[in-house]
């Protein structure tokens, strides 16, 4: 099964997931969320995830590109070949990678979170019209 | 010529993509960090993060040395991983700036000055050559903070 990671900047991880788990069924002690801390204590977070990696390959979700939580998710795939970071995750993203995630290898979970996360773009309000 | 100098071991990350850059007008991001400067995967993160129109340069105290004694019309942000780094481009002949402070590295030996700084003797040492040359420190993380002179 691939592992899940959240990485985020404040709270967002953690609440992320504990409203995904409002929506979809699934045991929240198996999604490590992680934040950067106000002590911006960065090798510390990079340590926590490094020892989250799972066996099976692991996709990173993270919130935004070049935001700390990105750069040092990114600096953790350089100890390990099957490691994916994906910014801008969303609710959509995120439940797509948890329920996906003992049906597909990392390479394919990785494109239907993107997908998912691009189709969840919409101006409802245009389509309304 | 230099429109902006901060000090921030985060270096190119979410406080500069999302508030500083817009607020500043610059055309090129010039990294000062000798660390990043040998490490590919960061350039290329860096890259990725700035918004599109921005020059990128990153590399040591020493080699940005060129770079800032051109008399060019380009107005730099210059980014510093940290002190040390600062202190080595002024003994280049860098001159004395006002400085902002984003964020320094954490270790439980520094003390706390504000949210994302710490320093220790060695650090405040530092900051007092430099004042003492003409520098100023001013700790400000976001445009929005307070600024705040830092007096060591």
């Amino acid at each position: 099964m691939v592992k899940i990671i959240l990485v985020s900047h404040g709270n967002m991880a953690q609440a992320l997931l504990e409203t995904a788990s409002n929506i979809g069924s699934f045991d929240i002690s198996e999604i490590p969320a992680f934040s950067v801390s106000g002590k911006g204590d960065l090798e510390s977070l990079s340590a926590k995830i490094l020892s989250a990696l799972g066996q099976d390959g692991t996709l990173i979700l993270v919130d935004t590109l070049g935001g700390s939580s990105c750069n040092t998710a990114v600096q953790c795939t350089q100890h390990s070949q099957n490691v994916k970071v994906v910014c801008g995750v969303n609710l959509n993203m995120l439940l797509t990678a948890i329920n996906n995630r003992n049906k597909m290898d990392l390479q394919s979970l990785t494109k239907k979170v993107l997908e998912d996360g691009k189709k969840s773009l919409i101006d409802i309000s245009e389509k309304l019209k | 010529m230099i429109c902006f100098t901060r000090i921030d071991n985060r270096l190119i990350h979410g406080q500069v993509v999302q508030s500083w850059l817009p607020k500043i007008k610059a055309d090129e991001v010039l990294v000062i960090s000798k660390q990043a400067a040998q490490n590919t995967l960061m350039v290329k993160m860096m890259r990725m993060a700035l918004p599109q129109g921005y020059a990128l340069k990153v590399c040591s105290a020493q080699e940005a040395l060129n770079s800032l004694k051109t008399n060019s019309d380009k107005k730099i942000f210059l980014l510093v991983e940290d002190l040390n780094q600062l202190l080595e481009l002024t003994e280049q002949g860098f001159c004395p700036q006002k400085v902002n402070i984003g964020n320094t590295e954490y270790n439980e030996n520094k003390k706390e000055f504000s949210t994302g700084v710490y320093f220790n003797e060695k650090d405040l040492a530092i900051i007092k050559n430099l004042k003492n040359k003409g520098f100023t420190f001013i700790i400000q993380a976001l445009p929005s903070s307070l600024e705040v002179e830092l007096n060591a």
